[in-house]
């Protein structure tokens, strides 16, 4: 399992404190969204926990050994990271892409358990039908998948737990592949891996994490279950934003919505009557939908 | 059923093949083809002459094309997949501008060279000078970018340019006080030439060439991983630091090399690679090899145009490379331009 000791980072000596004393674990069979506002802290989070960055003070430790003294190669088959940037600078085809996520378990040439996991990974992510594209001429959503599933494919048969960190995986996704990616997440965290996920969404996250963690300003403002983490109060002090926390109409869920509280609106008396269907009038064109 | 990469190497080998057949026999003493296929199963050449314009003209000559030409496009495709850009040659790292500062002043400056090497220098100085000074820019370039044990990419390519800046200002004063003679000399050294090859200097690429060149063949993976971005290639298990420095090392030495024997040949460490990936794809574990075949190929046959074209005067290599070579590239960025992405 994954221990965050108490970890604080900063930029060079005197530089800005961007994550102070934050402690938390991660079971296997969890998956943990990480949630802020911008510049809260949570891609630093990542990336520490990824020993990209030493921690000025604290430790992580992975299956009780500091993360920093696993050597990369034993690291990367157990564990997968996606950024938030996807561009490559070469026409490499979508399929290449996610193969390197085999690089870590492959020897020299590719075997044909490497084809089988891409191939599986290939599939979840919707990337098949256009795995011999190249990467530039595909749109960002597309691009996107290509990475998710090469994350996919690192992790593919390895013993749990294993540790999936996903920085925004649902930037440039429709609505579709957002839930693909986080059913995905959901389902890899109840085969006993660890999943990690920074996410800006808070209704997908409510829908999917078994727990959360809420950053405020580089510290830890709430960590726990969803229920416990999305409360107006923890909310509206880390987005600085009016939030009401509602029941989820079909699952009963926390449902958060921010601004005014949407129960209470009122209309003007000159405004609109509801309608279950938008007026003709509102539509500039139409078609049938079957 | 090939792929259709495997195709390519495959025409390129042979290809390869050809032109140095053709190169071993056209020239001012055309060899008809019997005479060097007698030569190599054992036997003896027609004539004695025939024999020598081979083994100490012609052999040499095409070796020495084929191992620089695959030492420079390799050296592009790995300094490409390195900086992530494109637009990277083998130059990027200082090495041709140190190269042609120390021959520059191994033309200008014989008398004291003489001094201290004695009577070797006029063998020696020229090659052995810019093989220093490509090793030495190469590893000023790659401290000024070192953060403790990191090396800075973005920063390499900058202290690049300026080492570069330097090096080409410190060669413009020595041409401007230069006689002209020795004017002509280093002007045509910084075109390229394959004039010089004979057995020293082909011992010499063959210390320096393979061995980075098998380093280069060898770490496909990691290249690929490294397109992703050095972050992203971490977390697939590459060791980024090493990588760098081992592709650093391995290309400044074997272009140092091949800079110092032939002198300044642009274009093909740069054009190549992307020749290469146009017609193939990405994949380094294609790129790689196709880079090396299509540059021991094209220099060969460029050799080839050099030494024939005006015969008996040469033209300089660097302005057939760049004639012939830079309209084909046109062509095909203008077929693929829609894939490419910078």
């Amino acid at each position: 399992m994954l221990e965050v000791d108490g970890i604080s980072v900063q930029v060079g000596r005197r530089g800005p404190v961007l994550l102070h004393d934050v402690r938390f674990a991660c079971r296997p069979g969890t998956l943990l969204t990480v949630l802020g506002a911008n510049g809260a802290g949570k891609s630093t989070l990542l990336r520490t926990i990824g020993g990209e960055m030493p921690p000025a003070a604290g430790a992580v430790r992975w299956k009780g050994e500091h993360i920093q003294r696993i050597p990369l190669g034993a690291l990367a088959r157990e564990r997968a990271f996606l950024d938030q940037h996807g561009a490559v600078p070469f026409a490499f085809t979508a399929r290449e892409v996610v193969m390197m996520g085999r690089y870590p378990h492959a020897g020299d040439v590719p075997g044909r358990a490497d084809d089988a996991a891409v191939e599986r990974a290939m599939r979840l992510m919707h990337v098949t039908p256009f795995q011999h594209r190249e990467m530039p001429s595909l749109s960002g959503g597309e691009r996107k998948r290509a990475h998710i599933a090469r994350a996919i494919a690192q992790l593919d048969g390895a013993t749990a737990p294993t540790l999936l960190m996903l920085d925004e995986p649902l930037n440039d996704l429709d609505v579709k592949h957002q839930h693909a990616v986080m059913k995905y997440a959901r389902q890899q965290a109840e085969e006993g891996h660890c999943v990690l996920a920074v996410l800006h969404d808070l209704n997908m996250a409510a829908r999917y994490a078994h727990r959360m963690l809420l950053l405020k300003h580089g510290r830890a403002l709430a960590c726990g279950t969803p229920r416990a983490v999305l409360t107006p109060a923890h909310l509206a002090h880390a987005y600085d934003m009016p939030a009401h926390v509602l029941p989820h109409p079909v699952d009963g869920g926390p449902w958060v919505h921010f601004g005014m509280d949407p129960l209470k609106q009122t209309r003007t008396p000159s405004g609109p009557a509801p309608q279950a269907e938008p007026a003709r009038a509102e539509l500039d064109i139409t078609f049938h939908i079957p | 059923m090939m792929s259709r990469q495997a195709r390519i190497l495959l025409v390129c080998g042979v290809a390869l093949v050809a032109a140095a057949l053709l190169a071993v026999s056209v020239g001012a003493m055309p060899v008809k083809p019997a005479a060097w296929w007698s030569m190599l199963v054992g036997g003896e050449a027609h004539s004695a002459r025939e024999q020598a314009v081979l083994t100490v003209v012609r052999l040499p000559r095409v070796l020495l094309a084929l191992l620089a030409g695959a030492a420079l496009a390799a050296g592009g495709a790995a300094m490409q997949a390195l900086f992530r850009n494109p637009l990277a040659d083998p130059s990027i790292i200082g090495v041709s501008s140190g190269a042609g500062l120390l021959a520059a002043l191994a033309i200008t400056a014989t008398a004291p060279l003489a001094a201290v090497i004695g009577a070797w220098a006029g063998l020696v100085a020229l090659p052995l000078m810019a093989f220093i000074g490509a090793l030495a820019s190469a590893l000023l370039v790659f401290g000024i970018a070192r953060e403790g044990r990191r090396t800075n990419v973005a920063a390499m390519l900058l202290a690049g340019i300026g080492i570069t800046a330097i090096a080409g200002a410190l060669t413009g004063l020595l041409t401007y006080t230069a006689s002209d003679t020795q004017l002509r000399s280093i002007t045509f050294w910084m075109l390229g030439s394959l004039g010089g090859a004979d057995r020293t200097a082909i011992l010499i690429m063959l210390v320096a060439v393979p061995l980075p060149l098998v380093f280069l063949l060898r770490t496909h993976r990691q290249f690929n991983a490294l397109a992703l971005g050095e972050q992203q290639a971490r977390y697939l298990g590459v060791d980024v630091e090493r990588v760098k420095r081992r592709a650093i090392v391995a290309t400044a030495v074997m272009v140092g090399a091949a800079v110092a024997l032939c002198g300044v040949i642009g274009f093909l460490g740069l054009v190549v690679p992307h020749v290469v990936r146009m017609l193939g794809g990405a994949d380094n574990r294609y790129v790689m090899p196709a880079s090396m075949l299509a540059g021991a190929l094209l220099l060969c046959l460029a050799d080839t145009l050099a030494r024939t074209m005006a015969a008996p005067a040469e033209i300089p290599i660097g302005v057939i490379t760049a004639l012939c070579g830079a309209p084909v590239f046109l062509y095909l960025l203008v077929r693929r331009r829609k894939s490419l992405a910078v």
